[in-house]
């Protein structure tokens, strides 16, 4: 190895350390403060006296305001702001507050067969109403629809808490609640952070911890249990034996929880200037009440082409599902105003859904101000075990075919593809803080669904200012 | 300074201990509160906070920015007091926000000592530029305590604040204060050197788990102020012996910055010094 020469630095260290010890002057902690500044100084205005009251260290205090509008053609619009408040309370400890309010109307596939031209006529459920209504589904399910109207609001406010217990180690509790009308969710966090080698790399340990309570209007109804029996007798005499038309269950239970544990662990690498690159594994356990209480399945016979629904059951998932994901990141910027973020995800569960993730920024700093970020998103899913778009019984007599043991026609459960493409403006306003804009597409395919493909607009806002 | 402080004192009777104590103790708070980061009503929050307005400071401020000035020059540009601004662009937080390598290079304008215009008593920092004695602070706070100590006493005494001490006296002295040095890697192998001293200082400096941020050194991490990334392969631990502690502080802290060549740095010094890799 060969080592560059190194020259003494001893002897003028030296004489500039005597320079400063062997010096006189007033050691008054105040003398800087009165007569010695200048009058550009604005200390003195009123606007600064106050901050001097205030024993705050503002490096990195921040607020930030983000407004996010998601837009589904002919389905779900949601309205999300949310306001997240940065507090470097000292340099061991930095605080985290964020609340974020969202309203959620319109309609949304509820598992139900696919009956095309039928979008005006709708099963009513507001999940946030005093009503609960399915009137019109009973009497005529075949003119029912496969769209369940709704609208409700989530209040979510969380806190997490940083501490640097040494130079290498930082802790961070977070803790969060989520509440909608018919909906809680109480989770907790736990994370470890470990920087090593000069912060080349971080190590991340980390569990959370989330409990959740559905209270769904009308109670929880009895999985895969009868929501309504066509009442054309013809269409009956296909049923299967184990369904029984004539039981109504009324639901006592009013309602149910489920728990996820999550376990996280990844590294964070700088590689050179250029680039730096993550790693991350996670696996989550959830138990409890996992179907969904407003979603519902068709059973169906096409005996004579013609298909007939038959009837309209609750679905039913397995209790517990055990998930795991995989994710690598890159960020590389390969000149001084071009930097590239790419991801991949990986997850699968045993639930038999496998989905793939790639996910491609670039960001180009047109000046030291302004910057367009392009994003490119593209996500495959495989079905769970359990979905299908409905219960098919065509040619299944009576005896020998049994009740599914789960069943979810909810598309989220189903093969898709979806692809992101979009835009994003930023622009730094230096000591103020910053403010961008993001408008993004967002399309849904679905490969073994017959309900029509999805687009979504999504526009947001944000604004970041230093205080 | 927020960091354990403490003046042994090899003295009688008690009460002339404690008045020793008292003046370390004196010029200790004087100087973090003149100098600290986090407050708001001292000349280090002013400066920082002038948004490019140029200041005139008092006479010790302009000698340790004068003596910064020199570190800088002697350090070739590794030892800047305004490098602390990079600190916003590295925080890994373990999420999925990880930094950008244009980030860096926005938050890297703001620093450069070269670009502060300093012509004693007069500052200039463009705005987003900040300064931080914390790589000076502690050092010259036992020096000047030990300096005080020395001109009205002669006890034998160990000033240490965090780690960085200077004995001063020599009245007394039946053995030096020995020093205990803790391997960075393992922290609870115990002791893996001792250090004896009956004169000068010896400081430390290097990202072992003692050095917190708390310490009133202001970076958890040593990043190169003339590239904004990590310093390559810097040795964990540097302790340094010099006449004073400032000294000995400077020498530790110019070695580490030298990364893979701390060693050959700190050999071509003539000091005695332990390096931990």
């Amino acid at each position: 190895m060969q080592l560059k020469r190194k020259f003494s630095v001893r002897n003028q260290l030296t004489i500039a350390t005597s320079a400063l010890l062997i010096s006189t002057f007033t050691p008054d902690a105040n003398a800087a403060l009165g007569a010695d500044m200048q009058a550009t100084d604005t200390i003195k205005s009123p606007k600064n006296s106050k901050k001097l009251n205030t024993k705050i260290v503002n490096d990195s205090d921040s607020f930030a305001i983000s407004s996010l509008y998601y837009a589904e053609e002919g389905r779900v619009k949601v309205n999300k702001m949310q306001t997240l408040i940065s507090n470097q309370l000292d340099d061991n400890n930095l605080l985290k507050t964020n609340f974020i309010y969202d309203t959620m109307t319109g309609s949304s596939p509820n598992g139900r067969k696919y009956i095309p031209n039928t979008s005006g006529l709708v099963t009513v459920t507001t999940a946030s109403g005093n009503s609960f209504n399915t009137e019109g589904s009973a009497a005529n399910p075949a003119a029912a629809t496969w769209l369940t109207v709704f609208a409700d609001q989530r209040l979510a406010g969380s806190v997490e808490w940083d501490h640097s217990l040494t130079s290498i180690l930082t802790t961070t509790l977070g803790s969060s609640v989520s509440s909608e009308n018919d909906y809680t969710s109480y989770s907790g966090t736990g994370k470890v952070l470990l920087e090593l080698n000069q912060k080349r790399t971080a190590f991340t340990f980390g569990s959370s911890f989330t409990q959740d309570t559905i209270r769904p209007i009308g109670g929880i109804p009895q999985s895969l249990g009868v929501l309504t029996c066509s009442d054309d007798a013809s269409a009956r005499a296909f049923a299967p034996a184990w369904l029984n038309c004539d039981s109504t269950i009324n639901s006592t239970t009013k309602s149910r929880e489920k728990s996820i544990n999550d376990y996280f662990i990844g590294v964070t690498q700088v590689w050179n200037q250029h680039t730096i690159f993550q790693l991350n594994y996670s696996q989550g356990k959830e138990n409890g009440y996992l179907t969904d209480p407003y979603k519902q399945a068709s059973i169906i016979d096409k005996e004579f082409n013609d298909e007939v629904e038959i009837a309209i059951l609750h679905e039913k998932r397995p209790d517990t599902r055990n998930t795991q994901s995989v994710f690598f990141r890159l960020v590389n910027a390969p000149t001084d105003s071009l930097s590239i973020n790419m991801s991949y995800r990986y997850f699968w569960d045993d639930w038999e859904i496998e989905s793939n993730t790639f996910d491609v920024r670039f960001r180009f700093n047109l000046n030291n101000h302004f910057y367009i970020q392009t994003h490119a998103r593209y996500n495959t899913q495989t079905s769970a075990f359990f979905f299908s778009p409905y219960i098919d019984v065509t040619d299944k007599e009576s005896d020998n075919f049994s009740a599914p043991k789960f069943f979810s026609a909810d598309h989220r459960l189903g093969d898709q593809t979806t692809t992101t493409g979009g835009i994003k403006l930023g622009r730094n306003l230096g000591d103020v803080g910053k403010v961008g804009l993001r408008i993004e597409q967002m399309r849904q395919r679905y490969t073994n669904n017959q309900i029509p493909n999805m687009k979504a607009w999504i526009i947001q806002m944000l604004l970041s200012f230093k205080f | 300074m927020a960091s354990p402080c403490e003046v042994f004192v090899n003295a009688e009777p008690k009460a002339h201990a404690i008045k020793i104590i008292e003046l370390a103790e004196s010029e200790a708070l004087r100087i973090e509160k003149k100098f600290s980061r986090y407050t708001t009503n001292n000349i280090v929050y002013r400066i920082n906070n002038a948004k490019g307005k140029t200041l005139s400071v008092d006479e010790e401020t302009a000698l340790l920015l004068d003596y910064a000035d020199q570190c800088y020059q002697m350090s070739d540009g590794l030892f800047d007091i305004t490098a602390g601004v990079l600190r916003k662009a590295w925080q890994f937080d373990g999420s999925d926000k990880i930094p950008n390598p244009l980030d860096i290079k926005q938050v890297f304008q703001h620093i450069g000592w070269q670009k502060v215009k300093w012509e004693k008593p007069y500052l200039t920092l463009n705005p987003g530029m900040e300064i931080d004695f914390g790589g000076i602070g502690k050092e010259y706070a036992v020096d000047r305590a030990a300096n005080l100590i020395r001109q009205k006493y002669s006890d034998f005494t160990l000033v240490n604040f965090g780690g960085d001490m200077a004995a001063v006296g020599t009245k007394n002295i039946k053995k030096p204060w020995e020093i205990g040095l803790q391997d960075p890697n393992n922290m609870e192998s115990g002791l893996i050197a001792k250090i004896e001293l009956s004169h000068g200082a010896v400081a430390t400096s290097g990202d072992a788990h003692r050095f917190l941020l708390k310490n009133g050194r202001r970076y958890s991490h040593i990043l190169n102020p003339k590239t904004g990334w990590p310093i390559e392969n810097p040795p964990k631990q540097v302790t340094v012996m010099a006449p004073t502690c400032i000294e000995a502080g400077m020498l530790a802290t110019f070695a580490i910055l030298q990364g893979s060549e701390a060693e050959s740095f700190l050999a071509a010094q003539d000091v005695e010094y332990r390096i931990i890799y």
